[in-house]
């Protein structure tokens, strides 16, 4: 069927999206290797010498020739950038120049020995970082690799071999190289050319064939390398037949997950996953479980790194906060589809481990149902250099002085009230003591009260006194038991205790992180967003913060925002910030990319892209626990999206304007030509007429052109000055002129105004006896009030009449205009104000303007105006002006 | 017969000083044109008009610019055309000694009663005794002042108001012109005071106060106290 031949959207879609990505970005092709000596950067070179004779732009980046004379000829004519040089300890070490590359932005550069690891003070730490940025600014890269150097690679190396390997490339590197190009070269072959000196000087050589280049070892990484190229081979053809709806023997969905601890092992695990999970070409997940066990610092540093690999060799990470390993396993396991779960073999020593039913490894057979476990025996090479610290050792001495004198005191007490209690009285009030002491102090001073009250116990209170003798067999039962109830208890109560701090700790992030949820929702700008994020970040992280946005226009360089309460002291702080923004990854101090900053910046990322950086400056010198890190990502996320939204909100605003204005513009250009044209047609046709001496000779219809010339010239008159009323309101940069003013004069000035207009109809005014003065804009409120006047006429029969009533109070001034024309359709009720809105069967000659001036008129003075049906007949315009300040009449002011 | 008065028209818009120049050739004035501030100015000196209209809209300076070069040597009477909206314009104009205003688009009546205005001030005053506008009656020797030949109480205040619209009778005065001459130069902002005494002297001088005939409102410029025919 068809359907099965169809790739699932998805796989197509991540397909297309990859080719265009890469479109975009620089190819890397990578020479890979067995070992050095065969032939990689010589390869390299003849393959950029292929393209600089089709005119391509090559350059040499960095080409290490170790002295061979064949390399070094194939280096002629290509064009290279000095290297940089970086002083250190007194040496000086030289490195490829990164920012001469961008800058020179040619098509390919070459880049020898991708895993090298670059000099202090360049910035990244690693050469494939490096790469990764060439490739990021589209410019190709031709590289060399030996296998060693492949980070999942490195235990079955050193199995092999016996050599660790510290310079590693992340497997992802290899994965996203569009080109593998195998130098393959028989050991033999390789040898031989060793002993000819062709690979490293005659000394030399003798060292390395003594230990690397065993035949042995270079048949097993000829191997390797055959075995990773073949598996490349495999996924590159599996994608093919995806994309190409090639029916396969589609594998079904397996996922592994692989525990990640503190300890040394781990590393191991998780190696060893990844090359299984490349194998099956399943995705897999790396489990961290958090548990109440405080981590040393060692082991805080190691689990960090072993978190760290598991994302560089491609897991996803899942942390999980539980006490019970076994069961957090599961349970994120289940929740994640997990096929199959990677533990290291262990061995259930503890008491508890015993009692909870043995082993993670048994607990995690027990439990897992379907899913299935492997357990990996973990790498005898490792040294067990890292034993858990002894528990006596992690409390304060302090601590352990305060159990034994609380102790002490209670014996005292008890020794000299040993007439009144007995001994086995005694045992009890001492047992009462430690476990109230478990709830004070640590595990340690709990072991040490405890083992101290009952030497106390038997020695001064258990017969025969003051000895450790015991005679009866009763009593010897009850020590024992005393101290294995002391034990227990204080165990267990410092259990709870450490769970609760955790706890307690995890509610106080999540209350940070509700927090700044919480104010970012709140926040109603931009700006007050910057300030919530520096402010919650400097709380939760006790640090200052500087925000970095992208300026308008074109969004290229940053600016900090003015509410951070970091500021850099030196221009370079603002290019790290800068590479972050453009790179989209964290650097600075503690990172891997331009250490020398003195905070750490990391991207705001969204779906979209980053939208700023945040950099942090620690108050105290020490680096975020792992816990706090995650926080940290968590709260950059809720930051990067809530800039999003607002980003996106701002530019949706500014769509909607511009469609509004787009709409305006047209409905004006509609009525506008129309309203524009009549009376020009008049004017044109009757003063034509006019210049016709026949017509011109009699007098009466002379006069009739005449007065249409002239009345035709005030409509023109009219729509114009209410398209200037209206650009004046639209423009924003209407501002009211307040002035005391008379309102009653005001009404005899627009009636006298519009007395041609009003003629027809029967004007009738209840003004107010001695209106106050109010302070208003004249100009504007005598256009507002004429607006709608003429509208009254312009829409009633003549012979109708309009009332004009005025009141005032102590707030509001009111003019409020009554006819009898027909009064509103009821749908025509919210729209009587807006611009061009005329009713359906309202008279030509308006423009559809004037109320919608009215009403920006009197909103600019802050008032209101409204329309409404009468219940008689006609409509009614209320008019309402707010009195700020409170009128002022004729007496008041002479006083 | 004493000469026909000269006026010299300083507008950019050929049309409208054409148009201007046939109606007011029609009305028995001579029509002096400039197309220019520059040449206006060169032709105020040269021409000696009786009256000056300024079109405030010139390509080449300013309107204002134009009357402050001519009122630097002679007192001509200036009227100034001035577009819809230009309040600030027109004060500015008049506060710097432009006589009264039109705004464009205007009638012809509107503009001739204004010329009438502008040329009967430029004679001198002849020193009367008295002054007859419409219903209002003033003997300035007596300082009594009637409507309707019924006498109405003035207070000193209202007297020296009336006193100033009289002397400029048919001209446009300012808000900060009238504050300016009758409570002295620091109450010039005080526009409160004049609404108050305005609404007054229309109380106790119009024939009906709610519709007024004699002052009239400049809206955003000043008031005006009309010439009412006899």
């Amino acid at each position: 069927m068809n359907d099965k031949i169809r790739p699932a959207p998805e796989v197509l879609l991540a397909a297309i999206q990859r080719e265009e990505k890469q479109a975009q970005r620089g190819k890397l092709k990578i020479f890979f290797g067995m070992a050095a000596g065969v032939g990689k950067t010589f390869a390299m070179l003849q393959a950029a010498q292929a393209l600089r004779s089709r005119g391509v732009h090559v350059l040499a980046g960095y080409v290490e020739t170790h002295g061979r004379a064949e390399t070094e000829e194939l280096l002629q004519g290509l064009p290279f950038v000095p290297r940089l040089k970086i002083p250190y300890r007194g040496v000086e070490l030289e490195e490829m120049d990164l920012d001469a590359i961008l800058q020179l932005k040619p098509e390919y550069v070459l880049v020898d020995e991708l895993a090298h690891t670059n000099a202090e003070g360049v910035r990244h730490h690693k050469r494939y970082q490096d790469v990764l940025e060439l490739l990021e600014h589209g410019i190709n890269v031709y590289t060399t690799l030996n296998v060693q150097h492949i980070e999942s690679l490195v235990d079955t190396v050193r199995q092999i071999t016996g050599i660790s390997v510290h310079e590693t490339v992340p497997d992802s590197m290899v994965d996203r190289a569009d080109e593998i190009e195998v130098i393959d070269l028989p050991p033999e072959e390789l040898l031989k050319r060793l002993s000819e000196g062709k690979v490293y000087t005659p000394e030399r050589s003798a060292a390395a064939i003594q230990n690397f280049f065993r035949k042995g070892n270079l048949t097993a990484l000829r191997e390797i390398v055959l075995r990773k190229t073949a598996e490349r081979v495999g996924m590159d053809l599996q994608e093919y037949m995806q994309a190409h709806r090639i029916e396969g023997p589609w594998k079904t969905v397996e996922r592994l997950m692989v525990a990640v601890g503190a300890s040394p092992y781990s590393e191991h695990l998780i190696r060893w996953t990844r090359r299984l999970a490349a194998t099956m070409e399943a995705p897999w997940v790396a489990t961290y479980v958090q548990t109440s066990h405080a981590l040393t610092a060692n082991e805080e540093r190691r689990l960090k790194r072993n978190i760290a690999l598991a994302r560089e060799l491609g897991a996803e990470l899942v942390t999980t906060v539980d006490e019970d390993v076994a069961t957090a396993l599961i349970r994120v396991a289940q929740q994640k589809n997990v096929t199959q779960i990677v533990v290291g073999k262990s061995h259930a020593k503890s008491f508890w481990e015993r009692l909870r039913g043995g082993s993670l490894v048994n607990r995690l057979l027990g439990d897992s149902g379907g899913i299935d476990v492997y357990v990996v025996q973990s790498d005898a090479a490792v040294p067990e250099k890292n034993k858990r610290r002894a528990p006596l050792l992690q409390a304060g001495l302090l601590q352990y002085l305060q159990a034994a004198g609380v102790v002490i005191v209670v014996a005292a007490l008890c020794f000299l009230a040993s007439g009144l209690i007995d001994y086995r009285a005694v045992g009890m009030f001492l047992l009462f003591t430690v476990s109230l002491l478990a709830l004070l102090v640590g595990r340690g001073p709990i072991f040490m009260a405890a083992a101290l009250s009952a030497s106390i116990w038997n020695f001064f209170f258990i017969p025969p006194l003051f000895t450790f003798h015991i005679y009866a067999f009763a009593d010897a039962l009850l020590l024992g038991m005393y101290f294995i109830i002391a034990l227990v208890g204080g165990e267990l109560t410092a259990r709870i205790r450490k769970r609760d701090l955790g706890v307690r700790r995890r509610e106080q992030q999540a209350v940070a992180l509700y927090h700044l949820a919480r104010e970012l929702n709140r926040a109603k700008t931009l700006d007050d967003m910057m300030r919530t994020a520096e402010h919650e970040i400097g709380l939760a992280f006790n640090a200052r913060v500087g925000c970095f946005l992208p300026q308008a226009p074109d969004k290229s360089s940053l600016a900090l925002h003015p509410a951070s309460t970091y500021t850099p002291h030196a221009e370079k702080e603002l290019t790290v910030a800068s590479w972050v923004y453009q790179n989209r990854k964290p650097a600075g101090r503690g990172t891997n990319t331009l250490l020398f900053a003195e905070a750490v910046y990391y991207p705001l990322l969204t779906g979209n892209g980053a939208v700023g950086v945040i950099g942090i400056a620690p108050l105290l010198a020490r680096p975020l626990t792992l816990e706090q890190e995650g926080l940290l990502q968590t709260f950059l996320h809720q930051i990067a999206a809530a800039l999003e939204r607002e980003m996106l909100r701002a530019a949706a605003e500014q769509a909607h304007v511009l469609a509004a204005s787009e709409r305006l513009y047209k409905t004006l250009l509609n009525s506008i030509s129309h309203e524009l044209r009549t009376p020009l047609a008049t004017i044109t046709g009757a003063s034509t007429s006019l210049l016709d001496e026949h017509t011109a000779k009699e007098r009466e219809r002379r006069a009739l052109l005449v007065s249409d010339i002239f009345s035709a010239g005030q409509r023109l008159n009219r729509l114009v000055k209410n398209l200037l009323d209206m650009t004046r309101l639209e423009s924003g940069m209407l501002k009211p002129n307040l002035e005391w003013c008379d309102a009653n004069d005001l009404v005899h000035v627009v009636l006298r105004q519009l007395a041609a207009e009003l003629a027809h109809h029967h004007m009738r005014l209840e003004l107010a006896d001695d209106l106050p003065l109010v302070r208003m804009d004249f100009v504007l409120m005598e256009q507002a009030l004429a607006n709608i006047l003429l509208n009254a006429a312009q829409h009633t029969p003549t012979g109708t009449a309009i009332t004009l009533r005025t009141a005032v109070t102590e707030k509001v001034l009111t003019f409020v205009v009554e006819d009898e024309g027909e009064g509103f359709p009821p749908e025509a009720l919210e729209h009587v104000f807006e611009k061009f809105y005329r009713l359906p069967k309202a008279k030509t000659g308006g423009t559809g303007l004037g109320l919608s001036i009215a009403r920006g008129f009197v909103e600019a003075h802050g008032g209101a105006i409204f329309a409404e049906s009468r219940l008689e007949k006609g409509a009614r315009f209320i008019l309402r002006l707010p009195l700020t300040e409170a009128p002022r009449t004729p007496e008041e002011i002479l006083a | 017969m004493a000469p026909s008065p000269i006026i010299l028209i300083i507008d950019d818009e050929a049309q409208i000083r054409r148009f201007l120049r046939v109606s007011l050739e029609a009305s028995d004035y001579r029509v002096v044109e400039a197309a220019t501030g520059h040449d206006g100015i060169v032709q105020a000196a040269l021409s000696h008009p009786n009256v000056v209209i300024l079109d405030l809209g010139l390509p080449d300076m300013s309107g204002n610019e134009v009357l402050m070069k001519i009122r630097e040597w002679s007192s001509v009477p200036v009227l100034v055309l001035s577009v819809q909206d230009g309040e600030q314009e027109k004060i500015a104009a008049l506060d710097a000694g432009a006589d009264d205003y039109v705004t464009k688009p205007f009638s012809m009546g509107e503009l001739l009663a204004r010329l009438r205005v502008a040329t009967r001030h430029a004679q001198p005053l002849a020193d009367t005794p008295e002054f007859r506008n419409g219903h209002l009656f003033v003997d300035f020797v007596h300082r009594e002042v009637a409507v309707n030949a019924q006498p109405v109480k003035l207070t000193a205040m209202e007297y020296n108001l009336l006193l100033l619209f009289i002397k400029h009778a048919g001209k446009v005065l300012t808000h900060r012109q009238i504050l300016k001459e009758v409570w002295g130069p620091h109450t010039v902002e005080q526009t409160q005071y004049l609404r108050v005494y305005m609404a007054q002297l229309r109380k106790k001088l119009e024939v009906d106060p709610t519709q007024p005939q004699l002052f009239l409102t400049e809206s955003g410029v000043g008031y005006r106290m009309v010439l009412l025919e006899a």
